[in-house]
This record gives structure tokens, C-alpha cells and sequence, in this order.
């Protein structure tokens, strides 16, 4: 029997920003962009941040914005887990919600960024140390 | 290598402009559904593709053929223009290509 719907849920650390039963979805990856559809083979995979498209079960296009993560599909459900997430129907709606978090960051945010400059800086000592190694 | 690999790492660690990507994201997704389902915008891009190239190396041999005759240059002048033809030909098709590329 070929399913003709999907539940997707999409989770961040400090809330469950949708659960609805969709037709399919459009996320991006590190290659590109990705379908998924019901029946899908089960994966495990990771999403890039952007904007995701999906199509509800009233054939209607709706818009998810995320700073990527990770993608747990099992054929009958896609769960998202992202720092950040938000929904809505047009470009202006996913911006301007994307605007309002991100000019109040929160403090997981900001510990995020701090976190991923230590890393940066961490990775490029590593490198040089490194590069100064072979040379 | 190493440098790629340095500047793809960097690029991975480095925190993404959510706001920007998201804006590059609605942009692609605009462009893509405006190219679907019209037939006629696809069969005018694979027209414009096709033809510059076919008219202009015809064309070039053609006019080739008329001067070699009149200037008794054998084939030189045939295959000169052709291959300029094809040449000119095949940058317009490119240009459109990345016109619609945009």
C-alpha cells in the first residue's frame, strides 16, 4: 500500500515548532536540495540551514527556515531537530520571524556562537600548527 | 589541496548568515517555480540554444562556399567561416545558458 502522507515534526531544544501530516518536502542539503516523499527509505542524515518547502495535505506550499541540523526520516515520519526554527506561509512571514529571533538572542544562542568561534579558532591553530609542521 | 580542504573546513565552522541564506534560498525557489510548467519559456531556451549555432556555421559555409568561388580559394574560406560560425554560436548559447542561470 503506497502512503499518501507523512507526519513531519520539527524540534528544537526548547520547543516542538510543528507537527503536521504533509505530502512531501523539499530540504536543503550539503549536495543541494532533497524530496522526500511518503514511503521513503528509513535515514539518518544531515540538512543544511535554509529554507525548507513542504506541501500539505491541501496541496498548499508552506515554508520552514532552520539553522540546519539533523534529519531522522522512518518513511512515515521526517523529525527535524534544529537550533532554530520557524514557520509560515510566505518569505515575508519566515523572515520576519527569523529577524525577531535572531536580534534577541537567547542565551543557548549566544553560548553557540561562542562555542562555534572556539572552534573556528581552535580548527585554524591546529592547521597552522600543523602547515608550520611540514614546512 | 590543502588549502581547499583548509577553506571548506573554515567555511564549515563558521557560523552561516541565516537571514542571507534564507533570502539566496527564496530567490532559487522563486526562479524554479516560475520556469515550471511553461512549455513554450523551456522550448524558446532549447530554440535559442540550438539554432544560433545551426543558423551561423550554415550561414559561414554557406558565404565560405560563395567566396571561395569568387576568390578561387579552394575551401579555406568555407571552413573558416563555419568554424567561426560554430564558435559564435556556441558563446551565445552559452551566454543564454547563464542568463538563465541568474
Amino acid at each position: 500500500m503506497v502512503h499518501q502522507e507523512m507526519e513531519i515534526l520539527v524540534l528544537t531544544p526548547h520547543e516542538q515548532v510543528l507537527s503536521t501530516q504533509i505530502r512531501s518536502l523539499r530540504i536543503p542539503v550539503e549536495s543541494g536540495y532533497v524530496g522526500l516523499h511518503p514511503s521513503v527509505e528509513s535515514h539518518v542524515s544531515a540538512f543544511e540551514a535554509g529554507v525548507i518547502n513542504y506541501r500539505t495535505t491541501d496541496r498548499q506550499i508552506n515554508f520552514l527556515g532552520t539553522a540546519g541540523g539533523l534529519l531522522i526520516c522512518d518513511g512515515m515520519r521526517v523529525t527535524l531537530l534544529t537550533p532554530i526554527a520557524v514557520v509560515g506561509e510566505n518569505e515575508e512571514t519566515v523572515l520576519q520571524q527569523i529577524d525577531k529571533i535572531l536580534s534577541h538572542p537567547t542565551s543557548e544562542m549566544e553560548t553557540r556562537t561562542m562555542l562555534s568561534r572556539l572552534e573556528g579558532k581552535i580548527v585554524e591553530e591546529l592547521q597552522k600548527d600543523r602547515s608550520e609542521r611540514v614546512v | 589541496m590543502r588549502e581547499q580542504s583548509k577553506d571548506h573546513l573554515r567555511e564549515k565552522i563558521r557560523r552561516p548568515d541565516l537571514r542571507g541564506t534564507m533570502r539566496k534560498d527564496f530567490v532559487r525557489y522563486r526562479a524554479r517555480e516560475e520556469g515550471h510548467g511553461t512549455f513554450w519559456r523551456s522550448l524558446s531556451i532549447l530554440g535559442g540554444v540550438g539554432w544560433p549555432i545551426v543558423l551561423l556555421s550554415v550561414g559561414g559555409a554557406v558565404l565560405g562556399r560563395w567566396l571561395d568561388r569568387i576568390w578561387e580559394t579552394n575551401l579555406r574560406m568555407t571552413l573558416t567561416l563555419m568554424f567561426a560560425g560554430v564558435l559564435i554560436g556556441s558563446l551565445s548559447a552559452w551566454h543564454l545558458i547563464q542568463g538563465t542561470r541568474k
